[in-house]
């Protein structure tokens, strides 16, 4: 974490020199973008229960628009908790899954194809099937890498590559104009139909049309603690932390090092499918190409699961950080007058890479901190 | 297991720290709106692909920066960075008092502009490219912005066949168009260059051909599809497909042949580039705002404002400097009285 | 040995702490001219991190070193070499795609005009001092292309080369065969002639015996006394050691052997180059019988316990354990049907070491009852369960949470032993147990291995030691080139052993 605080304080360095702005006003404008101030807006409000006609006294004012804000970056760090997961559980294994983004479309293609069809069903019975089938299509997708290394030994950093970019092809194929799930309704626009009332995601805070927080986002704090659980509760979690910590140990202890390849590699997938599905259900309602080509979920989720260790705490707080910075850095956020709006999308992005380059390097800066704190008896000779 | 409470506490922390240090700094808050400005305040709101990408977003930004400039209203743009931007910066710019709001690009009639513009009845909404038609709930305060590219496209066919007719190789006349798929709007420009170049030579070939990027972006798609036209004897290609057509003009370049250019005008691509069927975005935007501007209450949605070469909307871009002098002036003085025919409507384009 | 009137070298009160532990503790320590100095203690006695005090590496919180007199302070390896102290590391810091005279001259090259290397000045140079030590050396035979025991010579070569006269070797018997570990010892006479001085790093009592004049004892971070090679026995020195009395001798009971429930029949086994390792193997271990199977390193015994436990294939012949047939069977398999296996290297195999002990207890039946049911794990069990391991094996330094890592050497094979031995397997077999260890640890093991024999398992031995196969084996199989070329019964002599492990002839197998 002292690695992102450096890359803040770097990231001010850039503002400094490019805009010779205060970093600290720059900040604190981002801050208030993401909505987190809300929480620092205390007053007495009257709120709705969600989903009920009774209204009772909260702390907080829901419908202000930092509360919008604050939806949005929660909207965000919902499937960047569950790519996040994607990757760290991998990791693992000792697997690095670059194919987060492809997972992720693959997941969203399935989900708005479900989300299509079955229009009628009861709305749980439709979502469960929809984000069901693009679990499972997530967990195919990185399963074929998984598969890959486990019979051949293909390196998985180059299969899953592989991978997003057939997602990516395949995906603008499916959607893109002409394709066979195009909106037959919309020939002017690469984008497939809308998905079904009953397979959309209630949303429980804001309002449902204006993209107020869905119930996906508990989803993906329910899935941070499957990811505890099973890494620390099952007997899953046990092969699959033996074979990555030490393959040849996990061997010689009677656990199929293949099998856990597929395994991880499959489980990964499906966190990554079922983002994918959660942000079409919850959200987007359809699938456009844009999104197919420029989604960059999946790899922030890397950078999500470097900076949160792995671990399922971490990785709440480090899809937080970079929910937040996609959001503060939203030109809609930023007040033109203190940052120009060309500028602030390539803060976020300066930020971004500077954590993760700081994630890389942070043993190197323990490293000369110690060497700082460490007295230096050559000079005490000399005196 | 000890190192690792260890870190989940610190990385807990340390974020709390963080977040409560910069909200003491920002001292908590933010400055409402400022209300009852006297100033019209008019919203850009951007697709993904952001300012700088030489085509649609780029000229809708020029458009509003005019209007700031010549109008004095206050604009703002909001810069869709990914699809979870667009209805939160179209609500956003409705919130932040904006009372004309510009949604840039075909993909806000889906979901976005039906969800938003019921929910601020007094803001005003237009939508570049958008079909008021296509929204399913009717919103009486969105106006749609239609170009009429079988007129753009019918003109640079015309000055294609001119040249052709003046410049026959061995009696032979062909001239070729790429689109990068069919959609609507390439469509309709392919159709116009089809029967303009008829219009200036019966006996011209006009050969039409789909590059099938669905994209818009592969330029190799292009330039293959490009380079079959010319193997068959083409000498002229109408490009209308974004940047997959910048593939299709370098091989033209390449060539030593002519390439005409879509949407921008594409002279700055070099003298290769015969001329250009342009698509005035940045008027539109600035048309948009000047009407608002002088009526704000009596901006009218519900329809569809359409471009035409009437309204200097659509037409043809710079000729190439290349062209002799009496090559220039034969085609400006015959281009121009097929433009005014189809100002005054006196041409029928088709536009399938 | 000339007994100069003062040390080339002396340690006075020498203190290094590290957090939480006082490596180092008032240490004194001298060393003549031309002596070799034994420094002899368990792991983690604080051999080490005086030596990388005098070395450079660390700097001590208190005291003072003095070379010749002169009070100095060595703050790099650099200041070390400068003073005349080389340093032969256990690990060799060698280029292996270089010549034995370019990793000798290097830093400190000849050179034509400064820029090019001067490859013959070098080769002369090499041999020049090779020829001055006695050393049969070839300046230029790449170094990957040599053994060992060559490899240690160029690290002696290196020192020598630099002008080193004080010369610390750090467990230099620790990688060599016994004919080897003769071959350095008649080196270090050779140096010491020459008037240099040796400080020689070892917890082997047998070899301190041998080559040292004076022998220095460390026990946790102290230093217990220094005594002349005149008078030393083995088990005053075990004592100084450990700090208690030692059982250098194992007591066992004669054997009696039941069963075959190990059978290898002509087994063939490729290595990971896919040539052939093991050339056809047969042999059998009985219950209550321990089998030692001794060899040089590289000779196939790694093969034959891997093929054996499952972890590679065999490319021919049968393996059956309890009667099951279980070639080509998975490692999970062959544990079931009761195989207990101490692997060779317990930091690559053994353990995991990220892994806390009482998950690493657990390797093999954390998917079986209690420790799990239906994939859900039960860490309290399995902890619960640990504890009384760890307790009966008398593991230090953790309890079931700690980290494998964070143990010593010593503890991390106990913690190995414990698992394996605790799941009663039919067949135990236990691959260089002792390696590395330090006396009292041995000890440890050497009981719990004749313990096993004595319950009834069937324990095959490998190990490059020959005197633990000597004092554990009830019957004593020899592997060279792949091929099992001897049998003996227990009572064979070092020597023939020696002989027979180096291709020379022995008796026939059986």
């Amino acid at each position: 974490m002292l690695t992102a605080v450096i890359a803040f304080f770097i990231g001010g360095l850039v503002i400094l020199a490019t805009t010779k702005k205060n970093p600290l006003s720059t900040y604190r404008a981002i801050f208030d973008g993401t909505g987190l101030n809300w929480f620092f807006h205390v007053g007495s409000h009257k709120i709705g229960i969600p989903f009920t006609d009774t209204r009772v006294w909260f702390p907080w004012d829901t419908a202000s628009r930092s509360a919008m804000d604050l939806q949005q970056t929660l909207i965000i760090v919902t499937p960047l908790i569950l790519t996040g997961i994607a990757v760290a559980f991998a990791f693992r294994c000792g697997l690095f899954n670059i194919g987060g983004n492809g997972q992720y479309t693959v997941g969203a293609i399935v989900g708005v194809q479900f989300g299509v069809w079955f229009a009628g069903l009861p709305g749980p019975v439709h979502v469960i099937i929809a984000m069901a089938a693009a679990t499972l299509a997530g967990a195919l997708w990185a399963g074929i890498a998984g598969l890959l290394k486990a019979t051949v030994g293909a390196h998985e950093v180059i299969t899953t590559i592989m991978l997003n970019w057939i997602a990516l092809w395949v995906g603008s194929y499916l959607v893109g104009f002409n394709g066979p799930m195009q909106d037959p309704r919309a020939l002017s626009a690469p984008v497939t139909r809308p998905v079904a009332q009953s397979a959309r995601l209630d949303v429980f805070w804001g309002f449902p049309t204006l993209q107020g927080l869905h119930i996906g986002f508990f989803i993906a704090l329910g899935a941070l603690v499957v990811y505890w659980l099973v890494l620390n509760r099952t007997t899953l979690g046990y092969e699959v932390k033996a074979v990555g910590f030490n393959a040849e140990a996990a061997r010689y202890g009677g656990i199929s090092v293949p099998r856990n390849y597929f395994l991880a590699m499959a489980i990964s997938g499906a966190f990554a499918g079922l983002a994918g599905s959660i942000d079409i259900l919850g959200w987007e309602f359809n699938l456009d190409l844009t999104v197919v080509q420029s989604v960059q979920i999946g790899f922030i989720g890397i950078a999500v699961a470097l900076l949160g260790r792995n671990n399922a705490l971490g990785i709440f707080f480090a899809a937080l950080l970079f929910g937040a910075l996609l959001t503060g850095t939203s030109t809609r956020n930023l007040d033109p007058s203190v940052f120009k709006p060309e500028l602030a999308g390539n803060l976020t992005q300066i930020i971004q890479g500077l954590v993760v380059l700081f994630v890389g390097v942070d043993l190197l800066v323990l490293y000369v901190w110690r060497a700082l704190r460490r007295p230096f008896p050559r000079r005490r000779v000399e005196s | 297991m000890k190192r690792k409470t260890w870190m989940t506490l610190a990385v807990a922390t340390i974020v709390g720290v963080l977040a409560v240090a910069i909200a003491a700094v920002a001292g908590i808050g933010r400055a409402a709106p400022t209300k009852g400005d006297a100033a019209v305040k008019v919203a850009l709101v951007t697709d993904i692909g952001g300012l700088n990408d030489k085509g649609f977003n780029h000229l809708s930004y020029v458009g509003l920066q005019r209007a700031i400039k010549e109008l004095k209203v206050k604009g703002r743009v909001y810069i869709t960075k990914s699809a979870a931007d667009r209805k939160p910066n179209l609500q956003a710019a409705a919130q932040d008092g904006n009372g004309l709001v510009i949604a840039v690009g075909v993909l806000f009639e889906f979901g976005p502009l039906d969800d938003v513009a019921p929910a601020f009845p007094n803001t005003k909404f237009a939508g570049v490219d958008v079909d008021w038609s296509g929204l399913t709930s009717h919103p009486p305060n969105v106006r749609g912005i239609q170009f009429r590219e079988q007129e753009a496209g019918y003109l640079v066919g015309y000055i294609a066949g001119l040249w052709e007719t003046r410049h026959p190789v061995k009696g032979k006349m062909v001239v070729g168009g790429v689109g990068a798929n069919k959609v609507p709007a390439i469509t309709r420009f392919l159709a116009g260059y089809r029967a303009g170049a008829h219009k200036a030579n019966r006996k011209i070939k006009v050969y039409i051909d789909y590059a099938n990027d669905p994209t818009f972006a592969d330029q190799a798609k292009c330039k293959e599809t490009t380079l079959n036209q010319i193997g068959k004897g083409s000498r002229v290609e109408f490009e209308a497909a974004g940047a997959c057509g910048l593939g299709g003009l370098s091989a033209a370049k390449q060539k030593h042949l002519w390439g005409i250019g879509v949407d921008a005008d594409q002279s700055f691509l070099g003298p290769h580039i015969l001329t250009s069927a342009t698509k005035h975005v940045d008027l539109s935007v600035f048309d948009a705002i000047k009407a608002y501007k002088a009526n704000p209450t009596g901006f009218k949605g519900g329809f569809n404002k359409n471009y035409t070469v009437k309204n200097h909307g659509v037409g043809y871009g710079k000729l190439s400097a290349k062209l002799s002098k009496a090559d220039r002036t034969f085609i400006t003085a015959k281009a121009n009285h097929i433009a005014k025919l189809i100002a005054e409507g006196k041409i029928k384009i088709p536009s399938k | 040995m000339v007994d100069d009137e003062r040390p080339v070298l002396e340690l006075r009160g020498v203190t290094k702490h590290f957090p939480g532990v006082l490596a180092n503790d008032h240490i004194d320590f001298d060393l003549r001219r031309g002596e070799v100095h034994a420094l002899l203690g368990e792991n983690g006695a604080g051999k080490s991190t005086l030596m990388n005090i005098l070395y450079g590496l660390y700097h001590p919180d208190e005291g003072e070193i003095r070379i010749k007199g002169e009070p100095v302070r060595i703050n790099s390896p650099k200041d070390a070499i400068a003073r005349g102290i080389g340093m032969v590391h256990q690990h060799f810091m060698l280029i292996p795609v270089m010549t034995v005279a370019e990793n000798i001259v290097l830093a400190s090259e000849p050179t034509h005009a400064g820029v090019l290397l001067d490859y013959r000045a070098a080769n002369r140079r090499v041999e020049h001092l090779a020829g001055t030590f006695n050393f049969a050396i070839d300046p230029q035979a790449r170094v990957e292309n040599i053994g060992v025991g060559q490899q240690q010579r160029v690290e002696i070569l290196k020192a020598l080369y630099r002008s080193a006269d004080i010369l610390i070797l750090d467990e230099p018997t620790a990688v060599l065969t016994p004919q080897e570990a003769g071959e350095l010892f008649e080196i270090l006479g050779t140096l010491t002639r020459e008037g240099l001085s040796v400080i020689f790093i070892s917890h082997k009592l047998n070899e301190v015996l041998e080559i040292a004049d004076r022998i220095t004892v460390l026990r946790r971070g102290k230093k217990i006394g220094t005594v002349p090679h005149e008078g030393a026995t083995e088990g005053g020195l075990a004592r100084m050691m450990v700090g208690r009395e030692v059982l250098l001798r194992v007591e066992k009971a004669a054997a009696a052997p039941g069963q075959p429930f190990l059978e290898v029949e002509d087994v063939h086994v490729l290595d990971d180059r896919g040539l052939e390792a093991v050339k056809g193997v047969t042999f059998d271990v009985r219950a209550g019988e321990i089998v030692g199977l001794a060899g040089v390193d590289g000779n196939g015994q790694s093969e034959v316990v891997e093929a054996v436990t499952g972890l590679r294939r065999t490319s021919a012949g049968r393996v059956r354990l309890g009667g099951h047939d279980v070639t080509g069977s998975s490692a999970n398999r062959i544990l079931d049907l009761g195989l207990g296996h101490i692997p060779e290297d317990r930091q690559r195999r053994g353990l995991v070491l990220n892994f806390s002990l009482a998950e690493n207890l657990a390797l093999h039946d954390f998917d079986k009852e209690p420790n799990s049911r239906f994939g859900w794990l039960f860490p309290r069990r399995i902890i619960h369960r640990a504890r009384g391991l760890l307790k009966q094996f008398d593991v230090r330094g953790g309890g079931p949470q700690t980290l494998a890592s964070a143990l010593s050497g010593g503890n991390q094979q106990k913690v190995v032993l414990a698992r394996e031995i605790a799941r009663d397997p039919r067949v135990l077999i236990a691959a260089q147990p002792t390696r590395g260890l330090d006396v009292g640890a041995i000890e440890f093991v050497h009981q719990r291995l004749i313990e096993a024999r004595d319950s009834g398992e069937a324990v095959l031995l490998v190990s490059l030691e020959l005197e633990e196969i000597l004092s554990l084996s009830d019957r004593i199989l020899v592997i060279y080139e792949g091929r099992i070329v001897a049998e003996y019964p227990p009572d064979v002599t070092e020597e023939e052993l020696g002989i027979a492990m180096t291709g020379g002839r022995g008796r026939e197998a059986a």
